[in-house]
């Protein structure tokens, strides 16, 4: 067990490497009542195609399982993780991303019990044909539900755009059509591959101490012998799949999602990368640019423009997204600004006000356990310390932005989604 | 350990409420002023967007945001919500704790001194707000208003609500607002802010580990200072039952349809026999031990969401659900079923216990982060707090027969649904 301080926060956690082959991160919050932990596996919606050292091909599977596998973990021949977790009073949940599956709960009394229902269910899979039948009527749903979700529909109408082949594109729960191909063999293919131990990490944050933990997790966690998951690699063209797509829905504004295609040559990026992106984005509309002011009086966005630094395995992209009357207005002048802002550089002062804010803003952050266990596993999924934020914060350099801001925006490799209201007309290119 | 809040009189109808946290990273300070609903509405929707975007000192929102990246990147909400048939408008910064500043600067009073600025000198002159961002702040709220429709699930709610409280302050149609958004003036807003500060039920809540005393003085010196003060009285409607159904079908191309129903609870005020009736909602359609989540979505496979709320400050309790429509009807029927069910006490000891359990479990844990604390204490916003502790032990206390008593009070008032095409095409092609 290693404990990792940080001394500017005055906080710490502990860092366990559990016999089992699992990873247990631990950040114990003295005072607190109330105790979160995450059970994830780097196992997401990008993982299509696998292949384990005994496998002679990769294995293909149909777009949405690892969502669908996180639905049916809750079951079991017996009482369902729900029906169990009732008598704790915990309150449970999970979710899919592109790049992981999470298993979580928070409580404030009965954590031990809580935590081994969590390890259990998790380990314990149970799939059969008539369940898995059950799910796809509920999913089924879930999917037509965020089909009506602009936002959502604009988000992966420019990923389908950016991207030609790296399944990023795909829907994180797939669709109707792809899930009707799943079935009890696939859910287990995908569990013995994805759910080793050695694959996934266990954070815990709240009022709880690593002994805490560790009890249970000594008492519920076999050893197992760690895999070499080989994941498909996605030859992926620095050009955009389309510059521009629509699609129309009924809303009452149209709304957008444009970004900016990163070259990449490593498959992932770094939190210095992340970071320096983040104060580029700043730089370039953060809301007290000037830039920002002309937009919004200039009626081109409304609050609720965005950005986001958008990277995982294998994709990196600067996304903007809002509504807008005049999408391709918005792109026009983005382009303009972030061209303009490549030549000149930018400016000391902003570079230093705005480390300022994401330095506060990081610490702020360390309030809310839900944050700091769903930050420990990603962090952990990309090799980095819970601190390194912030320590890495201290240390960028203004040259180091302004690299950035020059090699990781192509202005040439923009692609635009709309969505506009039914019933409008398409506007012209 | 969590302690009661203080409470302290700044003025007539204005409080300063204040409650710690252990060890915070931050402290989270929020102006809630209170209005009846007829009062002003499109005004006041706007002022909640015009009042946290400018003032005289930081006329841009570019000044203004730099004053706030100055101050370790506060961040600043201007809102507006409803408790029962009030407005809310809410004013709030959550910024670091002063203990973590850089140079130990006191970022909380800081913060404090921006609240008041952008509430008590308003970009405005002679009587009128500034007109070229009055134009911009119409335009953003009337963008709002119209991109509510965009959330499907959402905007079923709201047209449930519309339907069904049409002759109560409450069901204040949208369209009816955003048609007053877009007329505000100069002159109408100016007024409006001056109603505001002389009318409305203010509190000041601070959560957080501060030296309270020059935030105190602060305030008496500002809030305490206004002149002709005239708090108004806040009344909401409580409906408490329902002889006939309403039942509206409105056609929209989605994928999804969304089935809304609207119950009246027989609720008197926002404190009768509440604990009763927020387990007997939970019971019903809270979390995933309910009996519309394990039967409607899990038996039936009919959705993915199927949930019941209380709406305590209106004595409403409403269902929603995603469903296919060609399901409404087993779907609606089910939902009654379910219904029947708990009126005839045919739920477990172990369903009761664990909606108990999942309750108190999770106001337990509210004390533990200034946000947890500053969100659940601004539903008391008005009139008389209680703590998580006690709302703890109140539906801890609550029994079977409170949970049938409360359940056959609810009477079925409205039925919405927002009907999209799949039903139809999957009918044709059966």
């Amino acid at each position: 067990m290693r404990e990792v301080k940080s001394a500017k926060l005055s906080e710490s956690y502990f860092e366990i490497d559990h016999p089992s082959g699992l990873k247990i991160l631990v950040y114990p919050k003295p005072g607190y009542k109330s105790a979160y932990a995450v059970f994830g596996t780097r196992y997401g919606s990008i993982d299509t195609q696998f292949r384990l050292p005994e496998d002679k091909d990769f294995t293909t599977v149909p777009e949405g399982i690892a969502h669908f596998l996180e639905h049916k973990l809750f079951e079991s021949e017996e009482l369902d993780a729900f029906q169990r977790y009732a008598e704790t009073g915990a309150n449970a949940n999970a979710y899919t991303s592109f790049d992981k599956t999470c298993y979580l709960f928070s409580c404030t009394g009965n954590f031990k019990a809580s935590l081994e229902i969590l390890l259990d269910f998790v380990m314990h899979p149970y799939f059969t044909a008539a369940t898995v039948q059950k799910e796809q009527g509920i999913i089924g749903q879930e999917i037509r539900m965020c089909r009506d979700e602009p936002g959502w529909e604009a988000l992966f109408q420019l990923l389908r755009a950016m991207y030609k082949t790296h399944p990023v594109r795909i829907d994180i729960a797939g669709t109707e059509e792809s899930i009707s191909h799943i079935t009890a063999d696939l859910l287990y293919k995908c569990y013995h591959t994805f759910y080793n131990l050695s694959n996934m990490v266990l954070c815990v944050a709240g009022g709880v101490t690593a002994e805490d933990v560790l009890e249970v997790a000594d008492r519920m966690l076999p050893k197992q012998q760690p895999v070499t998951i080989e994941r498909k690699f996605h030859e992926e063209p620095r050009e955009v799949n389309a510059p521009y797509v629509e699609e129309t829905l009924a809303v009452a504004s149209p709304i957008f999602s444009l970004g900016f295609k990163e070259a990449i040559t490593t498959p992932e990026r770094s939190l210095r990368e992340i970071l320096l992106s983040q104060i580029v984005l700043e730089a370039i509309c953060g809301k007290t640019t000037p830039f920002y002011a002309e937009l919004l009086t200039g009626g081109l966005i409304n609050t609720s423009f965005e950005t986001e630094y958008f990277c995982g395995y294998g994709y990196a992209a600067t996304i903007f997204t809002g509504e807008s009357p005049d999408a391709k207005e918005v792109r026009r002048r983005l382009i303009e600004r972030v061209r303009s802002l490549q030549e000149t550089g930018i400016a000391k002062d902003d570079f230093e006000r705005i480390r300022k804010k994401l330095y506060g803003r990081a610490v702020m952050s360390f309030n809310d356990i839900d944050g700091i266990a769903n930050a420990m596993v990603s962090a952990h999924f990309c090799g980095e310390g819970l601190f390194d934020e912030v320590e890495t914060l201290g240390v960028l350099t203004l040259d180091e932005a302004n690299a950035r801001l020059r090699e990781s925006i192509d202005t040439d490799c923009a692609a635009l989604a709309v969505i506009l209201p039914k019933g409008d007309d398409v506007c012209n290119s | 350990m969590q302690a009661q809040p203080k409470i302290t009189q700044i003025g007539e109808k204005i409080r300063l409420l204040q409650v710690g946290a252990a060890r915070p990273k931050t402290t989270c300070i929020s102006i809630l002023l209170l209005t009846p609903m007829r009062q002003n509405p499109a005004e006041t929707t706007v002022l909640a967007s015009f009042l946290a975007h400018s003032c005289a000192r930081y006329p841009t929102l570019s000044a203004l945001n730099a004053r706030l990246e100055e101050l370790y990147g506060a961040l600043l909400s201007g809102e507006i919500s409803r408790l029962g048939e009030a407005y809310c408008l809410r004013l709030s910064v959550d910024c670091l704790a002063d203990a973590l500043a850089l140079d130990k600067e006191a970022v909380s009073r800081a913060a404090l001194e921006l609240l008041l600025e952008l509430l008590l000198e308003p970009k405005a002159s002679d009587g009128k707000f500034d007109e070229a961002q009055l134009r911009t702040e119409v335009r953003l709220c009337a963008e709002d208003l119209e991109s509510e429709q965009n959330d499907k699930r959402a905007w079923a709610l709201v047209r449930m609500l519309e339907t069904m409280c049409a002759d109560e302050p409450y069901g204040y149609p949208r369209a009816a607002l955003l048609a007053g958004v877009r007329a505000v003036t100069p002159e109408s807003m100016y007024r409006a802010w001056r109603e505001l500060l002389k009318t409305a039920q203010i509190t000041v809540q601070v959560t957080g580990d501060v030296d309270m005393a020059p935030l105190e003085a602060l305030l008496r010196e500002k809030l305490g200072g206004l002149s002709d003060r005239a708090p108004a009285e806040l009344s909401t409607v409580f409906v408490e039952s329902c002889d006939d159904v309403t039942e509206v079908t409105e056609e929209q191309d989605v994928n999804q349809s969304k089935l809304v129903l609207g119950f009246r609870t027989g609720m008197c005020d926002r404190d009768d026999d509440f604990y009763a009736r927020r387990v007997m909602a939970d019971l019903f359609g809270g979390g995933p031990y309910s009996r519309l989540f394990t039967n409607v979505r899990e038996r039936l496979s009919l959705c993915y969401y199927c949930s019941a709320r209380l709406q305590r400050q209106k004595g409403l309790l409403v269902v929603q659900s995603g469903i296919e429509r060609k399901n409404r009807d087993v779907a609606f029927q089910e939902i009654m079923r379910q219904l029947h069910v708990m009126q005839a006490g045919e739920f477990t000891d172990e369903e009761l216990t664990a909606s108990k359990k999942a309750l108190c479990d999770a106001f337990a844990g509210v004390g533990d982060t200034p946000e947890g604390l500053d969100a659940y204490y601004a539903q008391f916003a008005d009139g008389e707090v209680t703590t998580p502790e006690a709302l703890a032990a109140g539906l801890a206390a609550v029994t079977r027969e409170d949970v049938v008593r409360v359940s056959k009070a609810l009477t079925l008032d409205t039925v919405y649904l927002l009907a999209g095409q799949d039903g139809e095409e999957a009918a044709a092609n059966a």
